[in-house]
């Protein structure tokens, strides 16, 4: 077993009972989607203030409603197609917020280099899920590329609760840049493979 | 009978081989940017080893980090180096 994959069987031990105790009292998977948020909201507040450790401790929280709320619904047979559209929509936002909030940051000290940093990571985060929904209108799937957002929102945790949060960005950058390439190049290659056929008469 | 068009199949062979027949460190190279691997695979580690290393490692000065204080690892080590 890769070490990612032990961190990730040891963290479902509490998310499970978590799961459990929010099938058990009925809360409606779309509202733990949308409590996700809020506490998102607050995380950004707490990172535009510059309380990275609070920050970190916030996103944890935030983002256990957020990794439940899928998992609740699927248990409670309540998957509906407008729950994943609302999933969809709520998570850009959070993400939205927690670059806003650190915009904010590095607007306040005057720092335009992260400022711009951080506005081109937001960016192409927005790209990479966009791109991924618009390929998946014309392609079956298209899950390339490394940086989507469990990374990117542990690499989020990472930096606040390190101080690292500029490498962090960088990395983010880079990745999200490179993701987009991955599902341009994808989607372009996968509708020349379904076209190439179609050209060579046999 | 049409003859098969060469320009279609030679676009079609470079498609579904992308990067497959290069050599092995430009292959890899190609793999790490074009990235097809799932979570909690061996290259997903090795990733993510590689992402923790820069982030912790790379001294905050030498991207001017606004907020992080020290040296960081490697830059505590340039200067124990340096005396």
């Amino acid at each position: 077993m890769t070490f990612t994959g032990i961190i990730g069987t040891i963290c479902m031990f509490p998310l499970r009972a978590i799961i459990r105790a929010c099938v058990v009292l009925r809360i409606h998977p779309n509202v733990l989607t949308f409590v996700g948020v809020l506490i998102n909201v607050a995380a950004a507040w707490a990172l535009a203030t510059g309380r990275f450790a609070m920050a970190g401790g916030i996103m944890i929280a935030a983002n256990i409603f957020d990794f439940i709320d899928g998992k609740v619904a699927r248990e409670m047979g309540m998957e509906s197609a407008f729950g994943g559209f609302w999933d969809s929509v709520m998570d850009r936002f959070s993400d939205l917020a927690l670059f806003l909030g650190l915009v904010y940051l590095y607007s306040s000290v005057h720092r335009t280099d992260y400022v711009v940093i951080t506005v081109m990571a937001m960016i192409f985060t927005v790209l990479t899920s966009y791109a991924r929904a618009r390929a998946e209108s014309v392609v079956a799937q298209c899950k390339v590329g490394f940086m989507e957002r469990p990374e990117r929102i542990v690499l989020f945790m990472i930096g606040a609760f390190t101080n690292r949060m500029a490498g962090v960005l960088w990395v983010i950058l880079v990745l999200s840049i490179l993701t987009v390439a991955d599902r341009i190049f994808y989607t372009w290659r996968e509708l020349e493979r379904a076209k190439a056929p179609e050209r060579v008469p046999v | 009978m049409t003859q098969p068009n060469e320009d279609a199949l030679q676009l079609h062979k470079e498609i579904a081989g992308a990067g497959t027949s290069l050599p092995q460190p430009l292959r890899a190279i190609w793999r790490t940017l074009y990235w097809t691997y799932e979570r909690a695979t061996w290259q997903y580690d090795l990733m993510v080893i590689a992402i923790l290393a820069f982030v912790w490692l790379t001294p905050p000065a030498w991207i001017g980090d606004p907020h992080a204080s020290g040296l960081g690892p490697i830059g505590w080590l340039v200067a124990w180096l340096r005396g």
